[in-house]
C-alpha cells in the first residue's frame, strides 16, 4: 500500500512516499517557496496516479452491481442498524455515520436508526421494520455472516437495496460491501511480527471478541502467515474481547504462566495490554496490534523509547463512506460488487500526527468525527 | 471450624496441587500474590452476595452497580484529596440508595429478590448507558490506582488486604453481634424470626444495602486496577459471586453458609480460572469445568446432612 | 275444582336473557379465578389498538405477519419456563440450550450421516436430557433449582462453545420447506407454535401428570400427601422446559441460519418476563400457559413499537426494568389483597 505524506518542516517542504509497513521508499527535500507549487503538482500527480492504479488493479477482477433499479428520486428515506454500541469504536463508528447523514439534509428526508446491541436475532427484527417502514435503503453491519441472508433476500425483493458496512455475508445477496479486509489486517500485523522478530521466536496471541467474523478474520489472516514461518510459536493465545479490562487481565495471566515472551499478536485497543506488562514487570516487546485507539497512543506517543508496536486499523470513517456508496446507488450509478480500502497503518513515525491529547482513552483516532461531535459523544 | 468448610477446603487444595503440577513457576511468592490480588475484587463482591443469600435472597444487580461505581468515579474524580473522598462517599451513596430500594421492595411488596435485582440491574445498566451515551470518559487518580493495583512493600497487593479485611469484619459481625445472627434466623425461619422479635424488613434492607455498598467498594477497587472508565467493569461479576458463594457451603435455602467459605470459594474460581490459563484451554473448557465444580460441590453439600433446619 | 298447574312459558327474549346471564356468571367466574389472563389480554389488545393508532406502520400486513414470526422463539421458550415456576422454581438453563440446540444443528445438518430429521430428534433429546438433570437435581438432591440450573447453564455454555465456537454452521436449504412456508399472512412456524400450545395445554389440563405438576405447585406438602407422586411431577416439568427450550432453540437456527454458542443468552431473562406477565407467579400453582401467551405477545409488541418510535437502545433497558417490575409488583400486591 502505497501512502503519501507532505511533512511541513520549516522552509522545507518533504514529499514521503512509503510502502507497506513504512519503508520510505522517497524522500523528496524541496527547498524554498517556488518548490511549494511543484511539490503541489507532484502530489497532485502522484495521487492521480495511485487512485488510477489502485481503480486499475481492483478492477479487473471486480463485479460492477447494476443499481438502475433502485433509481429513485430524493429525498431519501434511508435506514441505518447500528450493530453494537458495546465498545467506544462501534459508539464512534454510529456517529461518524450520524455526522455524515446530518449534511445531506436536502437529500434525505428521514433516517431510520434501529440497534441490533450485537444480537442477529434484533437484527433481522431490525431489518424487518425497515422493510415495513419501506425504507429507500438498508445499511447494516451484518452480525453474523450467515443469519443476515433470508432477511435482506426479502429486502432484495422488496427493492430496497442493502449495503453491507464494515461486516460481510456469506454469499452474494447484497447490493455492496464495504469494509477494510479484516483477514488483510491480521495478516499485515503477522507479517510485521514476524519481520520484527526475524522468523524465529515465541508469541502470545490476543484475539477479539468472538463472534462476529471479524475477529476469525483477522487471526486466519495471520495463522496463514504464522503457517509459514515454523519458529514462530504461538505459545498462548486466549480472548480479549476488544475490552482493555479482560485483556489486562488474560495478559498478567499469560504473563504469569510465561513471562518471557518474544512478541504479540494483538488484536486489542492496546493499553489493557500494556498495563499488564508494565505491573507484571515484564520488558516490553514487539506490539503488533491493530489499534489507533487513543489511549494507547498517548502511552506510545509518551514513552517511544519502550514501545516498539504497530497498529494496522480499520478506521471509523467507514460508515461515512457506506453513505456515500447509498447516494450512488440510489442515484443509479453503478458500483462496485465489493469495495476494500486499504487498512491504515500508525507508526512510531506518525504516531504523533494522531494521537489526541485533549480527549478521552476511548477514542478511535482515525476519525473525521467534528471537534464538537467527539467531544459530545465523549462528554467533555 | 464448621464441618461445612471441609468440602470446600478440599476442593482449593486439590486445585492448588494441579496448579503446583503444571506450572510450578506460578506458586512462587509474586506470581501467586497476583493471582491471588485478582480475586480480591471477586472476593468483596461475594461478601455481599453471601450475606443476601443467608436470608434466602440473591442480588443480580451486583454487577451493574460495579459498572455504575467504576463510570462515575472515573467520570468525577480529580487528582486532589478532597475530590478523592467525596466522590468515594458519593458513589457508596449512590451504590446504598440502589440496595436500599432492592431490599425495600423485596421487603414490602413480596417480589421473588432475583427478579427485583434482575430489573434494578436493567435500570442501573440503562442509567449508566443513557449518561455517558455509550462512550465513558475519565480517568482513576493515582492514589485510588495505587489501592486497586498496587502492593505495599512491592509484595502484598494493598486489594487483598482490604478484601481480607472486609472479610474478617463481616465474620465478627455476623458471629458476634445480634445484627449479624439475626441475618441468620431470617433466612433460616423468618416466621420464628418474626416472633423473636426480629424486624425481618430491616434485616433484608440492610443486607441488601450492605450488598450493593461491598459492589461499590469492590467497583473502586476494579476502577484502580484498569485505571479508568469503562462498560465492561462488571461483567466477570454477574454469576461468579453466587458460584463463589454456593462453592463456600452458602445456599438460597437460608440460614446457611457465612463468609469463611466464600473465601475459599472466592479463591477456587480465581485458581481454577489461572489453572485453564495455564493449560491454554478454550473458553468452552473453563465453562465447563466451572459449571462441573459448582454443580458438584453443591451436590456435595445438599448431601450432607448438616443443615440448621 | 281442577288444579291447574302453572303455566312458564319462554318466549325469545327469555331465552335470549337466560343465556345472557349464564354467559355473564361464567365470565364473572372466570374472571374472578382467572383474573391475571383477562388483565394480559386486555393489555395485549389495548398495546395493539393503540400501536396501528399511532403508528400506521404497525397496521401493514407485512408488518403483522413479521411480527407474529418474531413472537414464536420467544413463545415456545417461555412456554418451557412457565412450568418449573408453576412448581416455585426456575430454570436458568433454558438460554443455555437454545444456544447448544443452534449449534448442534448446525454443524451436524450439513454434514455427512445425519439427515435432518434425526438432527432434530437428537436436538429434542438433548434438551429433554438437560431438564431431566435438571428435575433430578431438585427431586432427589433437593438442590434449590437456581444453582442446579445454574450449573447445567454453565455446563450447557460450555458444550455448545465446544461444539461451535463461533457463530456459523449450515443449515440445509431443504428442511426450509418444512418450516418456513407461507400461508397468505402466516409464516410456517407460527403453525408449529400453535399446535404446541394446544398439546402443552391439554398435557397441563386433560392428564393426570399435568395435574400433578399443578398440585405440586400449589403445596408441595399436601400434594404429596394427597398421594402425588411430587418427584416424579417436579422430574416431568424440568423435562418439559428443557425439551420445549430445545424446540425454540431449532426455531431459533432457523430464523439465524446459523448456530451461535451465546445467542440464546438474552432469551433467559425474557423468558421469565414473559411467564411473569402472564400472571404465573413463583407462588406456584396458579397461572398456566395460556397467560404466558399473552405475555409472550405483549413483550413482541412492546418491541417492535419501540423500534417504530426509533426509542434510543439504552432507554430500552429501562423500558425492559419498567416493565418486568410493573408486572411483578401489580400480580404480586393483587396476590396480597385478593
Amino acid at each position: 500500500m502505497i501512502c503519501v505524506d507532505i511533512l511541513p518542516l520549516p522552509d522545507t517542504i518533504t514529499l514521503r512516499v512509503m510502502h507497506g509497513n513504512c519503508k520510505n521508499i522517497l524522500l523528496i527535500f524541496l527547498r524554498g517557496k517556488n518548490m511549494k507549487k511543484l511539490a503541489i503538482v507532484i502530489c497532485a500527480a502522484l495521487l492521480v496516479f495511485c487512485v488510477f492504479g489502485v481503480a486499475f488493479a481492483v478492477s479487473k477482477e471486480q463485479q460492477v452491481v447494476d443499481t438502475s433499479r433502485f433509481k429513485k428520486d430524493p429525498p431519501w428515506v434511508i435506514g441505518y442498524d447500528i450493530y453494537w454500541l458495546g465498545n467506544t469504536w462501534s459508539a464512534q463508528f454510529a456517529e461518524e455515520f450520524k455526522q455524515a447523514v446530518s449534511m445531506y439534509d436536502q437529500l434525505v428526508k428521514d433516517v431510520v436508526i434501529t440497534s441490533s446491541e450485537g444480537s442477529t436475532e434484533k437484527q433481522i427484527k431490525n431489518i424487518e421494520a425497515m422493510i415495513s417502514k419501506k425504507v429507500d435503503i438498508i445499511i447494516v453491519t451484518p452480525n453474523s455472516t450467515k443469519g443476515l441472508a433470508p432477511v435482506i433476500k426479502k429486502a432484495l425483493q422488496a427493492n430496497i437495496p442493502v449495503v453491507l458496512n464494515a461486516a460481510g455475508v456469506e454469499g452474494d445477496e447484497y447490493t455492496t460491501f464495504i469494509n477494510v479486509t479484516d483477514r488483510a489486517l491480521g495478516k499485515a500485523m503477522a507479517e510485521w511480527l514476524v519481520n520484527e522478530l526475524d522468523g524465529n521466536g515465541r508469541i502470545f496471541a490476543i484475539t477479539g471478541l468472538p463472534g462476529l467474523g471479524v475477529a476469525e478474520a483477522r487471526w486466519d489472516g495471520a495463522m496463514e502467515i504464522f503457517n509459514q514461518h515454523r519458529k514462530i510459536k504461538v505459545v498462548m493465545k486466549d480472548a480479549g474481547d476488544w475490552a482493555d479490562p479482560k485483556t489486562k487481565r488474560v495478559v498478567s495471566d499469560m504473563l504469569a504462566a510465561y513471562p518471557r515472551p518474544d512478541g504479540i499478536w494483538a488484536d486489542t485497543p492496546g493499553l489493557g495490554m500494556i498495563e499488564a506488562f508494565e505491573e507484571a514487570g515484564s520488558s516490553f516487546i514487539p506490539f503488533a496490534t491493530c489499534s489507533d485507539n487513543n489511549g494507547f497512543l498517548k502511552y506510545w506517543a509518551q514513552h517511544k523509547s519502550r514501545v516498539n508496536a504497530i497498529g494496522v486499523t480499520k478506521p471509523v470513517w467507514l460508515s461515512s463512506i457506506a453513505l456515500d456508496y447509498a447516494f450512488r446507488i440510489l442515484q443509479g450509478n453503478p458500483v462496485f460488487k465489493d469495495n476494500f480500502i486499504p487498512p491504515c497503518v500508525v507508526t512510531e513515525e506518525n504516531v504523533d500526527d494522531f494521537v489526541r491529547f485533549d480527549l478521552p482513552n476511548g477514542y478511535w483516532t482515525l476519525c473525521h468525527l467534528s471537534d464538537e461531535r467527539a467531544k459530545a459523544l465523549f462528554g467533555e | 471450624m464448621n464441618k461445612r468448610l471441609l468440602v470446600p477446603i478440599f476442593g482449593l487444595v486439590a486445585v492448588l496441587i494441579a496448579i503446583a503440577v503444571i506450572s510450578p513457576y506460578s506458586l512462587m511468592p509474586v506470581s501467586f500474590l497476583n493471582a491471588t490480588k485478582n480475586a480480591s475484587y471477586l472476593g468483596v463482591v461475594a461478601i455481599g452476595q453471601t450475606i443476601v443469600m443467608l436470608t434466602g435472597g440473591i442480588d443480580m444487580s451486583l454487577y451493574e452497580t460495579i459498572a455504575l461505581t467504576n463510570i462515575f468515579s472515573a467520570n468525577f474524580m480529580q487528582d486532589n484529596p478532597f475530590s478523592i473522598l467525596s466522590v468515594t462517599l458519593l458513589a457508596i451513596l449512590l451504590a446504598g440508595c440502589i440496595g436500599f430500594v432492592n431490599g425495600t421492595m423485596i421487603a414490602k411488596t413480596g417480589i421473588p429478590a432475583i427478579i427485583m435485582t434482575i430489573a434494578m440491574g436493567f435500570a442501573v445498566r440503562g442509567s449508566y448507558l443513557v449518561l455517558t451515551k455509550g462512550a465513558p470518559r475519565g480517568y482513576i487518580p493515582e492514589v485510588v490506582r495505587f489501592i486497586g493495583r498496587g502492593k505495599l512493600f512491592d509484595l502484598v497487593p494493598v486489594a487483598l488486604l482490604v478484601w481480607l479485611a472486609l472479610s474478617f469484619g463481616v465474620i465478627l459481625f455476623l458471629n458476634r453481634t445480634a445484627a449479624g445472627k439475626s441475618v441468620y434466623f431470617t433466612g433460616s425461619n423468618p416466621t420464628a424470626a418474626r416472633l423473636s422479635g426480629i424486624n425481618n424488613d430491616w434485616t433484608i434492607i440492610l443486607v441488601y444495602v450492605t450488598s450493593s455498598v461491598f459492589a461499590a467498594i469492590s467497583g473502586l477497587l476494579i476502577s484502580g486496577y484498569l485505571g479508568m472508565g469503562t462498560l465492561d467493569a462488571g461483567v466477570e461479576y454477574m454469576l461468579s459471586p453466587i458460584a463463589a458463594s454456593v462453592i463456600g457451603g452458602t445456599t438460597f435455602a437460608g440460614g446457611i453458609g457465612g463468609i469463611g467459605g466464600t473465601i475459599i470459594g472466592t479463591l477456587i474460581m480465581r485458581y481454577v480460572d489461572n489453572l485453564m490459563t495455564l493449560v491454554n484451554a478454550r473458553h468452552a473448557g473453563k465453562l465447563i469445568v466451572q459449571g462441573v465444580i459448582i454443580g458438584g460441590i453443591a451436590t456435595m453439600h445438599s448431601t450432607q446432612k448438616w443443615s440448621l433446619k | 275444582m281442577k288444579m291447574t298447574q302453572p303455566h312458564i312459558s319462554f318466549g325469545i327474549c327469555d331465552c335470549v336473557s337466560i343465556a345472557l346471564l349464564n354467559m355473564f356468571t361464567t365470565i364473572q367466574f372466570h374472571f374472578r379465578h382467572n383474573k391475571p389472563i383477562f388483565i394480559i389480554y386486555g393489555i395485549l389488545v389495548l398495546f395493539i389498538v393503540g400501536s396501528m393508532a399511532i403508528f400506521p406502520v404497525f397496521r401493514s400486513a407485512t408488518n403483522l405477519s413479521f411480527l407474529m414470526n418474531q413472537a414464536v422463539v420467544l413463545g415456545i421458550v417461555s412456554l418451557g419456563q412457565t412450568i418449573p415456576i408453576l412448581m416455585s422454581g426456575l430454570d436458568m438453563s433454558v438460554g443455555s440450550v437454545m444456544s447448544l440446540s443452534t449449534t448442534i444443528a448446525a454443524v451436524l445438518m450439513g454434514g455427512p450421516g445425519w439427515t435432518w430429521p434425526l438432527v432434530l430428534i437428537l436436538i429434542l433429546a438433548t434438551g429433554t436430557a438437560v431438564g431431566l438433570i435438571n428435575g433430578l437435581g431438585v427431586a432427589k438432591l433437593n438442590m434449590v433449582p437456581i444453582i442446579v440450573t445454574l450449573s447445567t447453564m454453565i455446563i450447557v455454555s460450555g458444550l455448545a462453545m465446544f461444539i461451535l465456537p463461533q457463530p456459523g454452521g449450515y443449515i440445509p436449504e431443504n428442511i426450509y420447506k418444512y418450516f418456513l412456508f407461507e400461508v397468505g399472512a402466516f409464516q410456517g412456524p407460527v403453525f408449529y407454535y400453535i399446535v404446541i400450545i394446544c398439546i402443552l395445554y391439554f398435557f397441563l389440563h386433560h392428564t393426570v401428570r399435568g395435574r400433578h405438576i399443578y398440585a405440586t405447585g400449589g403445596d408441595k406438602e399436601r400434594a404429596s400427601l394427597t398421594g402425588v407422586r411430587v418427584d416424579h411431577a417436579i422430574i416431568t416439568g424440568y423435562a418439559l422446559s428443557g425439551l420445549l427450550s430445545s424446540a425454540a432453540g431449532i426455531f431459533l437456527a432457523l430464523r439465524i441460519s446459523s448456530g451461535a454458542p451465546t445467542v440464546g443468552n438474552p432469551f433467559l431473562l425474557d423468558s421469565i418476563t414473559a411467564v411473569l406477565l402472564g400472571g404465573t407467579t413463583f407462588v406456584g400453582g396458579r397461572g398456566g400457559i395460556i397467560g404466558t401467551v399473552g405475555g409472550t405477545l405483549v413483550l413482541t409488541v412492546l418491541a417492535n413499537v419501540l423500534v417504530m418510535a426509533e426509542v434510543h437502545t439504552y432507554w430500552q433497558y429501562i423500558v425492559r426494568a419498567g416493565v418486568l417490575f410493573v408486572a411483578v409488583v401489580a400480580y404480586t400486591m393483587k396476590r396480597r389483597f385478593a
